[in-house]
């Protein structure tokens, strides 16, 4: 007799609080991908059943919730997280019930938990290519503005460490700002930023504050066509908040971005607004989630199972065509192959591709500690600001 | 960290140097570390995690005297049989080599012979990832500053050695020739600059021929 039961799978992604914009499309995401791969079947006939609460973008809440879902809804994976901080939180709770976690992020790097996947750029897959981008276009006197927690400090170091390496390379100021500052915040800010006059600014800004610093940033008059804000988190979430006027001219490394000229990714994306509306801005976070849904579905399909054990060495160096181009969870890892971008916004606040985006994808490598020079100087050689 | 959002601005520790990257961090990328310990789970951890740190790695059973060449770092094995009656070379206090033992008990027993034989650092079985990279760091700091500090011991010994050595020379000299200190000491000097030696070096000359020069005649 097949076994028809539906299959529980956790989605934890924060639908109110600082970064509700961002997870929200991650969670639709990671619906979406579920509707699909039940339409398609599901998984040998059973139902893909996503079992959403809202943690508020609250580290405790991740925890709390994440043990709900294994104890109370009997999921063996979840799908989660966009602070590092509220992936910290879950880790130990998927480590001590033996479960899965997948995380669809760009984050600092510097970490292995053998329960989770990491599908989003480690700093050697989105740092070192704005860096090079950004140093040989713009200078390499730069400016670093983030929020006070662990991400940007790290992401501050790894970009520092790039800077430095650079004839000329400066870093001016390193500032931090709370997660819930304010426009007013950020004015006194760029004051400091115009009186410093960098060749760019690197923020780490993530979240709401995001759009007030790139207001603030406009309104007193900087040119971001001179010297940009380059950010490896404003996704086109962020910039559909701030409008098309403040983000003109500003800088993301991604390894996805909605303006992906293929077939597929436009066909997705059609398919996405047509289920879901057009107020959720596909983005790399967006992308992440979507695709590790299908490769969980395809792994638990050749696994018959969703059970750690028994799910995981299926995951392990599994490929996948993902929306950015082929991908593969590195089996030493648990990180994801990807394909390196940077992206301009332009006038009517699309993304264009500037840079990247080579057939080849760049292995993860979350444990970068430093790139010697020459090793991400001639990583930009090889994809020379080719568009598309 | 959206449960403490500081309420002001902070301006970032102020970078002392130009890399904002510990020289630890650099070196670690590419060091060779050996590891004595029974092909098992712990192993696999171990040597998986240090790949994806970025470490080359040497990993041998029963543990050898001599060290693989290169070898900037030993992870092994700490029970009776691997430590204590083999006697080993390289597992001594006085390595300059930063060494990390494997414990299977957290006792006083246990931790004590880890000490005793010169642990810099020690990690538990069951091994994990987690924590391995800050044991590693923590163990080469600590070892770095220990080396670093021994040298500056040594100098600082043979530096008040030598003092004692210019005073007594000197005192001889002034009182020799009738003339103070200062200019015993400038006679000094002068021979040094003459000779292209240190003061140090005409010090203990002038106080060894003081030991066939002396005659019971002599005052003191």
């Amino acid at each position: 007799m097949a076994n028809t039961d539906p299959i529980p799978v956790g989605v934890l992604f924060s639908t109110s609080g600082a970064t509700a914009t961002i997870e929200r499309s991650q969670a639709f995401a990671t619906f979406f991908a579920i509707d699909e791969i039940n339409a398609a079947g599901g998984i040998h006939g059973r139902e893909l059943v996503p079992i959403h609460y809202d943690p508020q973008g609250m580290p405790q809440q991740y925890q709390l919730l994440a043990e709900r879902m294994i104890r109370e809804n009997g999921v063996n994976v979840i799908f989660g997280c966009y602070l590092s901080s509220t992936r910290k939180a879950v880790i130990p709770v998927v480590e001590k019930w033996r479960k899965l976690l997948f995380y669809p992020t760009p984050y600092e790097g510097f970490e292995f938990s053998p329960h989770v996947i990491y599908t989003g750029a480690a700093p050697n897959q989105n740092s070192a290519q704005l860096a090079d981008y950004m140093t040989r276009h713009f200078g390499a006197r730069v400016y670093m503005i983030g929020c006070d927690y662990i991400y940007p400090y790290e992401s501050n170091r790894i970009m520092s460490d790039f800077i430095l390496e650079v004839p000329g390379g400066k870093k001016l100021a390193e500032r931090y700002v709370p997660l819930t500052a304010t426009e007013k915040d950020f004015l006194a800010v760029v004051k400091d930023i115009k009186a410093k006059a960098p060749d760019f600014v690197f923020s780490t800004v993530v979240g709401q504050a995001t759009q007030r610093l790139y207001q603030a940033y406009a309104e007193l008059g900087m040119d971001a066509q001179q010297t940009p804000i380059a950010s490896l988190t404003t996704s086109e979430a962020e910039v559909a908040e701030m409008g098309a006027s403040a983000a003109h001219g500003h800088m993301t490394s991604a390894p996805y971005f909605k303006s992906i000229a293929s077939a597929a990714n436009q066909a997705c994306i059609a398919r996405f607004q047509q289920q879901y509306g057009p107020d959720i801005a596909p983005n790399m976070a967006w992308e992440a989630a979507y695709f590790q849904t299908q490769m969980f579905a395809e792994a638990m399909r050749a696994a018959g199972s969703d059970q750690y054990d028994v799910l995981l060495p299926h995951l392990l160096g599994r490929e996948f065509e993902a929306l950015q181009g082929r991908i593969a969870i590195d089996a030493g890892n648990h990180h994801t192959s990807l394909h390196p971008r940077i992206a301009r916004v332009n006038a009517s606040g699309q993304f264009e591709i500037i840079a990247g985006g080579s057939t080849a994808a760049v292995m993860p490598d979350p444990y970068l500690v430093t790139h010697p020079g020459a090793s991400w100087n001639n990583l930009a050689q090889a994809t020379e600001y080719r568009v598309g | 960290m959206a449960d403490t959002p500081a309420t002001a601005q902070r301006a970032a520790k102020p970078a002392s140097s130009q890399r904002s990257t510990l020289e630890l961090f650099r070196h670690l990328r590419h060091a060779c570390i050996t590891i004595f310990h029974p092909e098992d789970q712990n192993r696999e951890v171990l040597i998986q995690q240090l790949h994806r740190i970025g470490c080359q790695t040497v990993a041998l059973w029963p543990p050898t005297p001599q060290l693989p060449a290169d070898t900037e770092l030993v992870i092994f094995l700490l029970d009776a049989e691997a430590s204590a009656k083999k006697k080993l070379p390289w597992l001594t206090p006085d390595s300059a080599i930063p060494l990390i033992g494997v414990l299977d008990y957290e006792n006083p027993t246990t931790l004590e012979t880890a000490t005793a034989l010169g642990c810099h650092g020690m990690l538990v079985r069951p091994l994990q990832a987690k924590g391995l990279l800050s044991t590693i760091i923590l163990t080469m700091h600590h070892c770095q500053q220990l080396k670093t500090l021994r040298k500056r011991n040594q100098r600082l010994e043979e530096k008040l050695q030598a003092a004692g050595e210019i005073s007594a020379a000197q005192a001889m000299l002034a009182h020799a020739r009738g003339i103070s200190a200062t200019e015993a000491y400038k006679v000094l000097r002068e021979q040094a600059m003459l000779k292209r030696v240190t003061v140090e070096d005409i010090a203990r000359a002038l106080l060894q021929t003081d030991g066939l020069l002396a005659n019971p005649a002599k005052h003191r």
